[in-house]
């Protein structure tokens, strides 16, 4: 029902590297939560591949130090890729092993794009020997059709379904996985008249390393109430649901702020 | 001989060359010949037209107030839109009478002195019709919709946005801009249903709806998907530029059935040979079209955009090719550098902002994925720069010749989503989208176009800034900094022109 929030392995399968950085190097103990808001690198391929298949990886900087925030892939990769000309927040755990793309590894990983701009944030790195890890994608036309994993219908014990829709940090963005389940509900339950919707927003600050939060807007959970019945109305579900508004206080684990920020569809049998 | 070939059509295209336009270009006769076939400075375009009761209509000067009928502006020997040297000639010969400089948006503004070619520049000069949009914009239903954003003029050559009657602060406020006719043509496999998505992933919302039927629409019909259904663009082309006050829905759908069964495409290379019949390639002449069935998106090795052009390369260990052969294997090589190149897209509002990450390293079909069309198939609405002033990766030049068309200072209000890569002010030749949305992420942003007919329908871009197909890769290579070599962009022209 969510999404998956590990990336496959194979991203982590041996790779060219050359001045791979020690364990414990980033100060931050590997398995360690980690959470920084900073702008997001591209560290391109090296001149001889520029017209190959081989992709950039995406990099960041957190107090001194480099780390590897992904590579690029496609519209089917779970984690929504960087932007030149906004920072980025990167929610995550310092992963063990070596280095990647010449960066400390976070893994498992997640981004949010800051909506406003800053045109500081367009830095290229050279190759210098790295190259991204092999992935889902090269810089070339798809092999594959765009994978749609619906969520799995079914109700807890009370009778009720619920379907958490997650959102990026300070965004009102319906994504493709998003709306497969407002899809879902709509098409599945919402259209047999037989049941009641209700929208549990919740808001979820990010907790930034070594300290401090950073809390979302004001009234993003209203927006994202909105989005939903939005495409519930495009889908010919013209409803007013109930909408209650929550908001969490942040932990030291970046993954679970970053779930926390949804609005959780609650389905009851009327 | 490869050596004068790779020099091909990238030079052959003169900004000034034109069409021989035959004298019935007009005609609904042409409607019940299998292909009509029309000359340009590259060879030959190939329009196919059902014999169906909107036929006649296409072609009647009686349908509107004001002489014209939809053919005075989408030509068939224009590849179903009109070049600027079809203008150019119409000038020459019948001057201001002739029904195309009709100063309701075929002058630079309808005060504008009739007789003066000055006064008819964006149409003689680069193709391109006033546009009048209410401000602030209306929805579908009248109702006003409040924009993220204020405008401003800040440059207006042609003097119509701050004239008192027809601009921004008249007594019904509009913004003019200049755009080029949309390709009348090819429609079914523009307009297709979007992509079995009720979602457009790109903007996180629903598709818009039919609001006759519900049924929802593609919105990649015009520069500004404001015409949601054929029948619809057809009653605005009706009001706006054929002066009917009433415009007859039945006409309308007479009108849109006819335009759905038009297929058109170059049919004959003057170097390149007949580009029809079972020979050709399968994507290639327009015969091919009326059977082509889209899979879906373009971008995929298993489905290119323009299926294969293996048939066209270079005979194996031959080592003289002939005249045809080595075009025709230039073109091939020209499809791989559509397809295959990569390079890096970088700032563009509409693909760069809906997960791909910007940059990224792509190719030319990453956004132009239409199967055997080369729009984009999932509402193709984006901003690479072509009116928007950008201040990375873009030849200066390019803004120059833009000189002529009005400037305006967009300032998106702080409570609004900034565009996404140019902030919250921006200057533009034309808000694009953003006059009918009133989202600031969607000024400049601009509905992809088709690659069919290129050749017949010079200049290019909605600002017809582009005179040449070269110019056309010019602004890619620079805007993107592809490094493009010279062959590659000979062979890149030559591979468009036989769309």
């Amino acid at each position: 029902m969510m999404r998956r929030i590990f990336w496959p392995i194979v991203l982590f399968a041996p790779v060219l590297l050359m001045g791979a950085a020690p364990l414990g190097e980033s100060g931050i103990a590997p398995g360690s939560p980690i959470s920084f808001k900073s702008c997001p690198i591209l560290r391109r391929e090296p001149e001889s591949m520029r017209l190959s298949k081989q992709v950039p990886c995406w990099m960041a900087r957190h107090e001194g130090k480099l780390y590897y925030i992904g590579r690029q892939e496609d519209m089917s990769a779970e984690v929504f890729p960087p932007q030149f000309r906004h920072q980025v927040l990167v929610e995550g755990v310092v992963a063990k092993g070596p280095a990647v793309c010449g960066g400390i590894a976070i893994q498992p990983i997640r981004l949010s794009i800051m909506p406003e701009l800053d045109f500081s944030c367009q830095e290229m790195l050279p190759a210098q020997g790295h190259l991204a890890p092999p992935g889902a994608h090269d810089a070339e036309p798809s092999r594959r059709d765009g994978i749609r994993t619906r969520p799995e219908i079914k109700a807890g014990a009370d009778g009720v379904y619920r379907f958490p829709v997650l959102f990026s940090f300070d965004s009102d963005h319906v994504d493709k996985f998003a709306y497969l389940v407002v899809e879902t509900v709509a098409k599945e339950l919402l259209s047999t008249g037989r049941y009641a919707l209700e929208l549990q927003a919740v808001t979820n600050p990010a907790e930034l390393t070594p300290g401090g939060a950073l809390p979302e807007k004001d009234g993003v959970g209203r927006e994202r109430v909105e989005a939903i019945v939005a495409i519930l109305r495009g889908l010919g579900q013209a409803i007013e649901p109930k909408v209650v508004y929550a908001a969490r206080n942040p932990t030291s684990n970046g993954l679970a702020n970053y779930s926390g920020r949804h609005v959780v569809m609650v389905v009851r049998p009327i | 001989m490869i050596g004068a070939v790779l020099c091909g059509h990238a030079l052959a295209q003169s900004p000034a060359g034109g069409n021989a336009a035959s004298p019935d270009i007009r005609q609904p006769a042409i409607a019940r010949l299998p292909v009509a076939e029309f000359p340009n400075a590259l060879g030959k375009v190939g329009v196919i037209m059902p014999d169906r009761p909107g036929a006649k209509l296409f072609f009647d000067p009686s349908l509107s107030a004001n002489g014209r009928s939809c053919a005075t502006c989408h030509l068939p020997s224009d590849a179903m839109s009109l070049s600027a040297a079809s203008a150019q000639k119409l000038w020459r010969e019948k001057g201001p009478q002739d029904v195309l400089f009709n100063a309701v948006d075929g002058a630079n503004c309808p005060n504008a002195r009739s007789d003066a070619a000055s006064s008819h520049s964006m149409l003689l000069k680069r193709g391109l019709f006033r546009i009048a949009l209410p401000w602030p914009p209306k929805r579908r239903d009248g109702t006003v919709v409040t924009p993220e954003f204020g405008i401003e003029v800040v440059s207006d050559p042609a003097g119509c946005n701050l004239d008192p009657k027809y601009g921004l602060h008249s007594a019904q406020p509009r913004v003019s801009v200049y755009r080029r006719p949309r390709v009348a043509a090819n429609l079914l496999l523009i307009d297709q249903d979007p992509w079995r998505l009720a979602y457009n992933f790109k903007t996180g919302k629903s598709f818009e709806a039919d609001l006759e039927t519900g049924k929802l629409v593609s919105m990649n019909l015009m520069s500004d998907a404001r015409a949601l259904t054929l029948k619809d663009q057809a009653m605005q082309a009706l009001r706006d530029h054929m002066e009917v006050a009433h415009p007859n829905p039945a006409t309308a759908a007479a009108l849109a059935d006819f335009e759905r069964g038009i297929y058109m495409a170059q049919s004959v290379d003057r170097t390149g040979g007949s580009l029809n019949g079972p020979d050709a390639p399968e994507a290639i002449g327009p015969t091919r079209l009326p059977m082509a069935r889209p899979l879906g998106n373009g971008d995929k090795l298993a489905t290119p955009v323009f299926r294969s052009l293996a048939a066209w390369r270079a005979p194996p260990g031959k080592r003289k090719l002939t005249r045809q052969e080595a075009f025709r294997a230039s073109a091939a090589r020209g499809y791989d550098v559509f397809f295959l190149r990569p390079f890096y897209i970088r700032d563009a509002m509409g693909i760069n902002s809906i997960g791909l990450g910007n940059p990224i390293k792509r190719t030319c079909s990453t956004c132009h994925t239409g199967e055997f069309t080369g729009n984009d198939i999932i509402m193709g609405s984006m901003d690479t720069g072509s009116v928007n002033i950008q201040t990375t990766q873009t030849d200066p030049a390019f803004y120059r010749r833009l000189s002529d068309l009005p400037l305006f200072r967009i300032t998106c209000k702080t409570s609004a989503k900034p565009h996404p890569f140019l902030g919250r002010e921006i200057l533009t030749h034309d808000p694009g989208r953003a006059l009918i949305s009133g989202r600031c992420a969607d000024v400049g942003a601009l509905t992809i176009q088709q690659f069919r007919g290129l050749a017949a329908r010079a200049p290019y871009f909605a600002s017809g800034s582009a005179a040449t197909l070269l110019e056309l890769v010019d602004f890619y290579d620079t805007r993107f900094d592809m490094q493009m070599t010279r062959r590659e962009k000979t062979d890149l022209v030559n591979f468009l022109s036989v769309l």
